[in-house]
């Protein structure tokens, strides 16, 4: 088992995911918390056994679609699994979100069902 | 509220619908606790008052003290904000529905204040994918907490009493 990293500058956001997918019953040892995607790749760069990220996409410091780009030129993360979560729901941002690398996008508000058929298909 | 600013599609009318829209699924999906019963519209009182949500109902005006306001800021074709102003019931409860805490749980005050910011940029991101982002480019910034009072002019209010509190989720335009 691996463990989950989630990004987002809303510690209430980031608690929400944790029981969401808790009560999804995705498997996983457990989950690493980052306020922004600076701290994302930092947690990233410290802990090998990540292998699925969910992620903000307006944050301070380094949004998320910037975190995405720095995660994908990553040698030792090819392919790790990038779920954006996040307000931004408008076609113009899923796109960019999705030509940076992202590999899912789910649109708050959600229910625990739309974030569970968004992790199934990523084979979570 | 300045008409200039205001993109030619973006009618008050339908703004104001679609952000009872997004007030509604907002309320459904992430804040759990709240069943219907518990989260009601009531008759907003004009002229907004600062320190005070003022509403009316069962044909009495009733005013209550804002414990909390977050705005959020939106940009592009037009700029303005969604505020969201709460009364220190309506704070607890909002935040304690989003984190799934019952009453007996301590609850600091900082979970309060980000749950509330939380609260306001989902309610500004479905408003923005619903009825801005259709009819212009826009962009969103974080949660501020900061402005007792926002700039521009009021397009709009909605007032929800919440629990045993009320808040009040606004429109403003520069």
């Amino acid at each position: 088992m691996s463990k989950i990293l989630i990004v987002d500058d809303s510690a209430t956001m980031r608690k929400i995911l944790m029981r969401v997918i808790r009560q999804a019953g995705v498997e996983t040892e457990g989950f690493l918390e980052a306020g922004n995607g600076q701290e994302g790749l930092e947690r990233l760069a410290a802990d090998g056994t990540i292998d699925l990220i969910l992620s903000d996409v307006n944050m301070p410091v380094m949004n998320g679609v910037d975190f995405v780009k720095s995660v994908r030129a990553l040698a030792s993360k090819p392919g790790i699994p990038i779920v954006m979560v996040t307000t931004e729901g408008g076609e113009a941002m899923v796109k960019t979100a999705m030509e940076a690398g992202a590999s899912g996008y789910v649109t708050k508000p959600f229910t625990p069902e739309s974030l569970k058929s968004a992790l199934v298909g990523l084979g979570k | 509220m300045s008409a200039d600013n205001r993109p030619s599609v973006l009618q008050r009318e339908l703004l104001m619908k679609t952000l009872q829209t997004c007030v509604d699924e907002v309320f459904a999906m992430m804040v759990c606790s709240f069943k219907e019963a518990a989260m009601k519209s009531v008759e907003v009182v004009a002229p907004r008052d600062e320190k005070k949500i003022r509403f009316r109902e069962s044909e009495a005006t009733e005013a209550v003290d804002v414990a909390k306001q977050v705005s959020i800021d939106f940009s592009g074709d037009a700029s303005g904000r969604v505020v969201l102003r709460c009364s220190v019931d309506s704070a607890d409860s909002i935040a304690r529905g989003l984190l799934m805490m019952d009453e007996s749980e301590v609850l600091e005050l900082a979970a309060v204040t980000d749950a509330l910011g939380e609260c306001a940029n989902m309610l500004a991101g479905s408003l923005k994918t619903k009825a801005l982002d259709p009819v212009g480019s826009f962009q969103l910034g974080l949660p501020d907490f900061s402005d007792p009072a926002p700039n521009g002019a009021m397009e709009g209010a909605l007032v929800y009493k919440v629990a045993q509190g009320v808040m009040s989720v606004e429109v403003w335009l520069d």
